[in-house]
C-alpha cells in the first residue's frame, strides 16, 4: 500500500487520538486504549513498510503521548490521607523497626552520654559548642534575665515558628538525603544532632535552670525528637540498599528503598511541621504554668508511642 | 543505535520502541541556573513585600515561603507542569520517569530533595561526577528517582507540495523512494536553491534544470506516496 492511501485510510483514527491528547481536561476516555492499540500497530507498519520517516516521526510523536497518557496516570485514592496517617505510616516505621531502632541508639546514646557526662565535667560542653552559642544558650535559659516575666509578641510567635519550619524540617529533608551516601550522611545528622541537643540539656541543666529548659523543651520533645530519629532511618533506609541490596541489582534495590524511604519521610516532615507550631505558639508561652507543659509532654510522648505501637495494625504496606 | 549515541530507547507495553534523546549536563545546568535565579528573584521580592505588611511577623511568613520555594519549587512544577519547569521549558527540556511516563510527587521529591546531595562535596560535585558516568546523565537523585531528564520533541508539521504527480519511470529501491519521498515532504523546509541543488542531482532521469527540476522531483516524491493516482 502507498503511504498515501494508507494515511488517508487512518487519518480519522490518528485525529481522534489528538483531539483526546488535547483535550483541555483530560478525563479518561472509554475507546482510548483501542484506538491507541491500532496506532501502535499503524506505527509498526509505517515502520516495517518503510514509509517516510516523517510519517514515522509523527506516528511515533503520537504514540510516545499516547503511551503517557494511559500509562502515566497511576489511580488516585481519594482516601489517601487518611489512609496514610490511619494506617500506612506507623505500619511502614513497624515494617522498618530495625533502621528506627537502630537510630534511636544513635540519637539517644550520644545524647543521654553529654547530658550526665556535663553534670560531672562541666567543660565538656564546651568541646562540643562555640562558646558563643553557649552563651546565647545561657542567655535564653537564664530563669533572672527577665524575659519569662513578659508574654512574647504574637508578632515574634510567627517569626521563630517561620524559623523552625524553614529550618527543623528543613534538617529533615537535608538527613534524608544524606542517607544516599550509604547512609553516612543520616548516621552523621542523627548522631551529630544527639551530640549537640545532649551537650546543651546537660549544659543548661548543669547551671540549674532545669525549669526554665526542660518546660519550654517538653511540649514538642516528642515529636521533633522523634521525627529528627525517623527521618535518619528514612535515610538509612536508602543508603543501607545501596550497601545490601540482596537479590536486586544495586540500582533497582536503591530505587525501591528510595520510594520506602520517601513514604515514611511525608510523615516525618508532619510531624516535624506540627511540632514547629508547638513549639512556636505553645513552649514559649510564659502563661501556661510549668506543671501543665509537663503533663502536656508526657501525653504527648505516651500518645506518640501507643500511635506508632498499635496504628494500622495488620496492615501490610504496598511493596514498591 | 550506535553507543556513542544519547538515544534512549524504552519499549512499551505494545511492543513499540520510544526513542527519548536524554539532555546532557551543560543544558542541565543551565535550565537549573535559570530557575535558579527565578526562584531567588521571587524569594527576594517575597521577603521585601511580607516584611513591610506584617514587620516581625512577616520575617516568619517569608522564612516559611523560602521553605517551601527552596524545597518544592521544581517539585510543584514537575508535578503539574508535566516535568518541566521554567527553566526547563527554555531549553525544551522534560523529566519523565524511566519508562517514559510523566514523573508524580513521589519520584519528583526524591529527585529534588536528593539535589542538596549531589550538590556535595563542591558545587554538584557528585552530581556531575555521577552523571559523566551513567549513559544516561542520571544524576544521584535520578538514579534512585528512575528518572530522566530528556529533550522535547520538536514537531514538524509536514505536506506533500501541490504539483502534479507523475512516476520517474524507473526502478527504485525502499531507500531511494523514501528518499524522494523526503524531498517531497521537506519542501517548506528547504530554501529554493538548495531545493535546485537537489533536484538537479537527478537530471539524468528528468532532463530539467531550475525550477522545473524541482517541479519534477517533487512529482516523483507525490508518485511514490501514491498521492497521484486519486486526484
Amino acid at each position: 500500500m502507498k503511504q498515501h492511501y494508507f494515511e488517508e485510510r487512518n487519518k480519522e483514527s490518528w485525529q481522534q487520538i489528538k483531539t483526546i491528547l488535547s483535550a483541555k481536561k483530560k478525563r479518561f476516555d472509554r475507546d482510548f486504549p483501542a484506538l491507541y492499540r491500532q496506532l501502535c500497530r499503524d506505527l509498526a507498519i509505517a515502520r516495517e513498510r518503510c514509509y517516510s520517516s516523517f510519517l514515522i516521526q509523527d506516528l511515533e510523536d503520537l504514540v510516545e503521548k499516547g503511551h503517557q497518557h494511559l500509562y502515566g496516570k497511576k489511580g488516585r485514592n481519594s482516601f489517601g490521607l487518611i489512609n496514610y496517617f490511619g494506617r500506612e505510616f506507623p505500619a511502614l516505621i513497624r515494617q522498618e523497626w530495625r533502621l528506627v531502632l537502630f537510630s534511636h541508639f544513635l540519637f539517644y546514646v550520644p545524647f543521654f552520654l553529654m547530658l550526665v557526662l556535663i553534670q560531672f565535667y562541666p567543660h565538656i560542653a564546651y568541646m562540643v559548642i562555640p562558646e558563643e552559642s553557649i552563651m546565647q544558650m545561657e542567655e535564653i535559659y537564664d530563669p533572672a534575665s527577665g524575659h519569662f516575666e513578659e508574654q512574647r509578641s504574637a508578632a515574634d510567635d510567627i517569626q521563630m515558628l517561620g524559623f523552625y519550619i524553614f529550618n527543623n524540617v528543613g534538617i529533615d529533608f537535608k538527613c534524608f538525603a544524606g542517607g544516599i551516601l550509604g547512609g553516612i550522611g543520616s548516621i552523621f545528622f542523627i548522631f551529630y544532632n544527639g551530640l549537640i541537643i545532649g551537650a546543651v540539656a546537660g549544659h543548661v541543666t548543669a547551671l540549674g535552670f532545669t525549669e526554665t529548659f526542660w518546660s519550654f523543651v517538653s511540649g514538642h520533645s516528642a515529636l521533633e525528637l522523634t521525627a529528627a530519629v525517623f527521618s535518619g532511618a528514612c535515610g538509612m533506609k536508602m543508603g543501607f540498599a545501596l550497601i545490601n541490596p540482596g537479590n536486586l541489582t544495586r540500582l533497582l534495590a536503591l530505587k525501591k528503598a528510595a520510594a520506602t524511604g520517601v513514604k515514611m519521610l511525608y510523615g516525618t516532615a508532619f510531624m516535624t511541621f506540627t511540632a514547629a507550631f508547638i513549639e512556636a505558639f505553645w513552649s514559649s508561652n510564659t502563661h501556661i504554668p510549668n506543671s501543665t507543659k509537663y503533663i502536656f509532654g508526657i501525653t504527648f510522648w505516651v500518645l506518640v508511642l501507643l500511635y506508632f505501637a498499635f496504628a494500622g495494625r495488620g496492615y501490610e504496606p504496598e511493596q514498591n | 543505535m550506535a553507543a556513542t549515541d544519547t538515544i534512549y530507547e524504552v519499549e512499551t507495553p505494545e511492543g513499540i520502541m520510544l526513542h527519548m534523546r536524554v539532555a546532557g549536563l551543560t543544558v542541565r545546568a543551565s535550565a537549573y541556573l535559570i530557575d535558579f535565579c527565578i526562584r531567588w528573584s521571587v524569594n527576594i521580592c517575597v521577603l521585601i513585600v511580607v516584611e513591610a505588611i506584617f514587620g516581625d511577623a512577616g520575617v516568619g511568613l517569608s522564612l516559611i515561603f523560602l521553605f517551601l520555594n527552596e524545597w518544592f519549587y521544581p517539585v510543584l512544577f514537575e508535578v503539574f507542569k508535566n516535568g518541566v519547569t521554567p527553566g526547563k521549558r527554555t531549553f525544551k527540556l522534560r523529566v519523565v520517569s524511566g519508562d517514559g511516563t510523566p514523573i508524580g510527587w513521589q519520584a519528583s521529591i526524591i529527585r529534588n530533595f536528593l539535589l542538596v546531595v549531589d550538590f556535595l562535596p563542591l558545587f554538584y560535585g557528585f552530581g556531575i561526577v555521577s552523571a559523566l558516568l551513567d549513559k544516561r546523565f542520571r544524576r544521584l537523585g535520578d538514579l534512585a528517582a528512575d528518572t530522566i531528564v530528556v529533550y522535547e520533541k520538536e514537531t514538524s508539521k509536514t505536506s506533500l507540495p501541490n504539483v502534479e504527480a507523475e512516476h520517474p519511470g524507473i526502478d527504485l529501491n525502499i531507500n531511494e523512494q523514501r528518499a524522494l519521498i523526503a524531498f517531497g515532504e521537506r519542501h517548506m523546509m528547504l530554501s529554493k536553491s538548495r531545493k535546485v541543488e537537489l533536484a538537479e542531482i537527478l537530471d539524468e532521469v528528468h532532463d530539467q534544470k531550475n525550477e522545473e527540476a524541482v517541479l519534477k522531483v517533487q512529482g516523483y516524491s507525490l508518485a511514490l506516496a501514491g498521492k497521484g493516482r486519486d486526484s
